[in-house]
């Protein structure tokens, strides 16, 4: 089983390559910047929300929370100990 | 009503994903986020159907793809049909981000569904769509066994921007009938959340103008880039509230969202309507945003509204029902719950 970051780096590379992007974004790396739209983006909540069977708190929706790889992992963290 | 949770959660998660708001410079950029969405929240060709096939239509300068849906069920040589328009603000939108609502729609009507790939703007503003919905119509309506449709229970069917193409045809034919016994007859209307005064200034255009899916930015920019300079708003084929007669259109099917801009647009039409003796049934869909009805991945009650308009339509085409619903005509109150 990988670790957190790598499962959320998966969906990421996942959603890059249906643009036609064959990146692996490093944790900082910007997602949007990266090539993801924001409807992609969306679509990435979504992702890592079945892939971790956590719901996102309306508290943590926004866009510093999804900006990055890293974000992403340390909000996962933080949703899984509060769950 | 407060919103579907779903529907809030979508906002919400728009809003955290940076969503490109306001004015758009580039139409491929609106194009493609609106083909974007279809495959995030209603992915074309996963809905079971009967069949689907596609038709080439020669139009003025040029030709428009038909796509052709059947019902899953014994096959029928001959069925009730509709035509469908889909939204998009005129200038985005095609048949692969309306196939899962076209199938759902094929399915619960009972109706063989042909989707029109009208062309868009700024390539083809106003009217050159309008020209090509009203060539699709004539043409399948002179040519219903092309189709396996009955032409005597042929309506016209649209959503937002394509709403007010099903709706603007319905007044086509009703006055081309008046002079040419040939005129396309058109059972029914089909408006789901319709655009249908362009001029925006009713209270949801103002109080949903912003956080509401369709921001009235993105709306002002679809409308400059579709219609010419010079263009009156107030023409009846941009804006068919504005006409001042609605008698002898056919029966109305028109369905609100309670967080759609356009809600009030489609509360006074059906008043308009009814109040010139057409028959109108619908209903405002209460916590409901813009474009709800094509999110099924997203807003679960999406499933729920194309099956309410199946029973509807299923009830004007003499088809038996699915399910046995009460109907209610639109009352102002039934809009802005």
């Amino acid at each position: 089983m990988s670790n957190a970051r790598d499962r959320i780096t998966a969906i990421a590379c996942q959603l890059l390559v249906k643009r036609g992007i064959q990146a692996v974004p490093r944790g900082e790396d910007n997602l949007r910047e990266a090539g993801l739209t924001s409807l992609d983006m969306v679509n990435l909540m979504l992702a890592v929300e079945a892939e971790f069977d956590i719901e996102i708190p309306q508290s943590a929706m926004t866009p510093d929370n999804f900006d990055t790889v890293a974000a992403i992992d340390s909000l996962v963290c933080v949703t899984l100990k509060a769950a | 009503m407060p919103l579907d949770r779903h529907a809030r959660r979508f906002l919400e998660m728009l809003a955290a994903a940076g969503k490109a708001r306001g004015r758009y410079e580039d139409v491929e950029e609106r194009r493609t986020a609106l083909a974007h969405l279809a495959d995030l929240v209603d992915p074309p060709g996963m809905v079971e159907i009967g069949g689907v096939r596609e038709h080439l239509l020669p139009v003025h300068d040029g030709h428009i793809s038909l796509r052709i849906y059947s019902p899953l069920g014994p096959p029928a040589r001959q069925l009730p049909g509709m035509l469908f328009f889909h939204g998009g603000g005129w200038v985005a939108g095609s048949l692969d981000t309306h196939d899962g609502l076209c199938r759902r729609l094929s399915n619960e009507t009972g109706c063989r569904i042909v989707a029109v790939d009208y062309r868009l703007a700024p390539l083809h503003p106003f009217p050159y769509g309008l020209a090509d919905a009203w060539a699709a119509l004539n043409y399948v309506a002179h040519n219903p066994k092309t189709f396996g449709i009955d032409p005597m229970r042929l309506g016209v069917a649209g959503d937002s921007a394509g709403g007010t193409l099903a709706a603007v045809l319905c007044r086509m034919a009703r006055d081309a009938a008046r002079d040419n016994p040939h005129a396309p007859h058109i059972a029914f209307q089909l408006l789901i959340c319709p655009i249908l005064d362009v001029h925006g200034e009713s209270a949801a255009r103002r109080e949903l103008a912003e956080g509401y899916f369709l921001d009235s930015e993105t709306l002002q920019r679809d409308l400059e880039l579709y219609v010419p300079p010079g263009t009156e708003l107030s023409d009846v084929r941009l804006s068919p509230l504005r006409a001042e007669e609605f008698a002898g259109l056919p029966p109305a099917f028109i369905h609100t969202a309670q967080f759609d801009p356009f809600s009030d647009e489609g509360e006074a039409y059906a008043q308009r309507l009814g109040g010139f003796g057409v028959p109108v049934h619908g209903r405002a869909h209460p916590g409901m945003i813009h474009y709800f009805y094509s999110m099924p991945r997203m807003i679960p009650y999406a499933l729920e509204a194309v099956g309410i308009i199946g029973t509807e339509i299923r009830y004007v085409v003499d088809l038996p029902v699915k399910e046995r619903r009460v109907h209610r005509r639109i009352r102002p109150e039934l809009i802005r719950t």
